[in-house]
């Protein structure tokens, strides 16, 4: 029996919420089924109560969406921001504008950029990299990439 | 390329530096480097920016060979510097 679970991996048997996982498999369901011998069923009586909402594995499917909030995705990049060295963090707002309004050279910028990509572990590609300029133009990339975390 | 693509690569370049002190050594030669050359105008920031290129191919060129041969992990790799 194995699972996909929320990182991918596969699980040699689902953790059941009433099933004791440190006893070897066999004993803790019947007693009676011997080992081995997998011509013999054996069930595992829940309760359909616990089945539901108390199941320990998140599924999830590869279709799902992963887009973040863009809530979330602000309040994030305005800490990365607020971080950086080179930036007074009571400047700081979502309206601000790298080079103008918190006196960023082009360098410091492609840091700030760059420090985005790591706290959401994606890689800006040149083309749009050059083109955010401003906290606004970081979220709008973020929230229309779909692999960001 | 424009020196700010250049200055990007270079620096995820120098980040994947295998070893700790190559990889420390290598990002703080981009942005010294960079920092030192940035008010140069004409032919000579031209030539600057093209000594950055031959130097991103060499700094890949590194990375490769890091990775091909690593040495042991610097303690300052570790999870836990402190224990181990």
């Amino acid at each position: 029996m194995s699972v996909l679970t929320e990182k991918g991996l596969l699980q040699p048997f689902m953790i059941l919420p009433g099933l004791d996982v440190t006893q070897p498999f066999s004993r803790t369901t019947q007693g009676t089924a011997p080992r081995n011998h997998s011509h013999h069923r054996v069930s595992i009586a829940i309760p359909t109560h616990e089945r539901i909402n108390k199941d320990p594995m998140v599924l999830r499917t590869f279709a799902a969406q992963t887009f973040l909030d863009a809530g979330d995705v602000t309040s994030r990049i305005l800490e990365v921001v607020k971080n950086f060295d080179q930036v007074d963090g009571n400047k700081v707002t979502e309206k601000v504008k790298f080079t103008e309004d918190l006196g960023l050279d082009s360098l410091d910028v492609v840091e700030v950029v760059m420090a985005i990509e790591d706290e959401f572990a994606i890689e800006i590609p040149d083309a749009e990299a050059d083109k955010i300029v401003s906290i606004a133009d970081a979220v709008d990339y973020i929230i229309s990439h779909p692999m960001a975390k | 390329m424009t020196a700010q693509a250049l200055y990007r690569n270079l620096l995820r370049q120098a980040k994947q530096v295998t070893d700790y002190n190559f990889r420390s050594y290598s990002i703080r030669r981009v942005k010294t480097g960079f920092r030192k050359n940035q008010q140069l105008q004409g032919d000579e920031a031209a030539a600057a920016i093209q000594d950055g290129h031959v130097q991103l191919e060499v700094l890949k060129r590194q990375v490769i060979l890091g990775k091909l041969y690593p040495g042991a992990a610097s303690v300052m790799d570790s999870p836990n510097p402190i224990i181990a």
